[in-house]
């Protein structure tokens, strides 16, 4: 049988349902009656029973039944196989004992030691975290290493090695660092969380909005707006959600700014003039790091969130709302997110997005946006504070 | 130009009513969404917004 009960999971939207594959981890967004096909292909039914099947029911030519029929076991064909991932582990331990540079840092309630082997590996991390450097420890919980081996980075927790990453995925390995953060931070393991998404995450004090959008789109600069309004930013590019809780919880690197949006900014953040500037030179654009409160962790560390907002910067616009179809803010989402594989934590995340209220809004106006925001926060098309 | 009567005649004949015409693409708009699927792959790992990176020298 090509397809078990075990295999894939369903999630029905407004227009469009959603299915997961699990053996490829990979979602699809398909038409409603496509998943009546595919339910037929899990009860067993053979491709004459099928094919009779999308006759009467959809009413399809010979031919299009047959083609249709053809698409979806192509489609499954491609997303019920196992995906090979290439290993990024090393037989090698990072090989110096001499490093550059040892940092500490307070995580949460706990402090952790970090060693770099160079300046060049301790700029891949330090700039988002540099806000929670302390000095004078005398105890720390855990000991990151972040050193070379085999030309790989590598990066090892303790005596246990966490991966290996060539130059290419160095994004890979500062997202790893974060997740080895969050897990010390939480003493919450990797396959506990059922999501880590690509947004800025936005806190009232009492729950969280999520806003995302493209690379440019002015999503960080909306969260640093909004924090000099009174709110507070939670997480910021990475927002981690538990699976046990479905809440999200506080990730506490700096947001990166933009050098076009410093003008904007300086009047609220005026250390951002003294800020270091950090040049990506393969992105073209410069960043500094901005650093907001830190957040009382003992009550608040995690928080409901009552939307998804897709952000639009666009240049004399004012300001326009609108509610965003699901299956346009799921596109949004997934591509620059890490999801669980787990089954139990796909079917947790389809769960959380179905009921998840999504926006889209396109501003220029900072007084009218903050406005916006207070009202999403304060309504009740928005999610219900109780799950 | 004006058109030969016994053409245009022809023409009319394989012209679909308005009616006929609506049921026909909402057919074939049936047909088309069925085997129309987007395909979302998440990351596989946890990544950092890419470029997020030093660039100038950076060296193994």
């Amino acid at each position: 049988m090509l397809l078990t009960t075990q295999s894939f999971l369903i999630k029905k939207l407004e227009h469009k349902s959603i299915v997961w594959f699990k053996a490829s981890n990979t979602y699809v967004l398909v038409a409603h009656d496509t998943v009546k096909i595919l339910e037929k292909i899990n009860e067993g039914f053979s491709d004459d029973e099928l094919f009779i099947f999308c006759l009467q029911q959809f009413q399809l030519s010979n031919k299009q039944a047959e083609t249709v029929i053809n698409a979806v076991y192509s489609l499954i064909k491609q997303l019920n196989t196992p995906v090979t991932i290439e290993t990024n582990s090393t037989t090698e331990s990072i090989k110096t004992t001499n490093y550059d540079s040892t940092k500490f840092y307070e995580i949460g309630t706990k402090i952790i030691k970090v060693s770099f082997e160079t300046a060049n590996l301790e700029f891949l991390v330090h700039p988002k975290f540099a806000h929670l450097e302390v000095t004078n420890v005398v105890d720390f919980i855990s000991h990151f290493k972040v050193g070379y081996s085999q030309h790989k980075i590598v990066l090892e927790v303790d005596t246990k090695r966490v991966g290996a990453w060539e130059e290419k995925e160095i994004h890979y390995f500062q997202g790893k660092f974060s997740m080895v953060l969050l897990e010390t931070m939480y003493e919450i393991e990797e396959k506990k969380w059922m999501a880590v998404l690509h947004a800025s995450a936005i806190s009232n004090g009492e729950n969280c909005i999520l806003f995302t959008g493209d690379s440019g789109n002015g999503k960080s600069t909306l969260a640093a707006l909004l924090v000099a309004n009174g709110y507070t930013l939670f997480a910021d590019d990475f927002v981690p959600i538990a699976a046990a809780t479905k809440k999200v919880f506080h990730f506490p690197a700096a947001i990166s700014i933009k050098e076009k949006a410093v003008a904007t900014l300086l009047p609220y953040f005026p250390k951002l003039e003294s800020a270091s500037v950090y040049t990506y030179e393969n992105m073209h654009k410069k960043v500094r790091y901005l650093a907001t409160q830190r957040l009382d962790l003992t009550t608040k560390k995690q928080l409901n969130c009552k939307a998804i907002v897709l952000v639009n910067y666009k240049e004399n616009s004012g300001l326009t709302i609108k509610k965003l179809p699901k299956e346009d803010a799921f596109e949004y989402l997934i591509p620059d997110s890490w999801l669980s594989e787990e089954v139990e934590n796909a079917s947790f995340f389809l769960d959380w997005f179905s009921t998840m209220p999504c926006y889209h809004l396109t501003y220029s106006d900072t007084e009218l946006m903050c406005k916006t925001v207070e009202e999403l926060f304060s309504s009740n098309e928005t999610r219900n504070n109780e799950l | 130009m004006k058109k030969d009567p016994k053409q245009l005649k022809n023409t009319n004949k394989e012209l679909l009513t308005r009616k006929e015409a609506i049921l026909k693409a909402g057919k074939y708009a049936a047909f088309t969404a069925l085997a129309t699927f987007t395909i979302l792959n998440p990351k596989k790992a946890q990544a950092q917004s890419p470029g997020d990176e030093p660039g100038g020298g950076f060296t193994f």
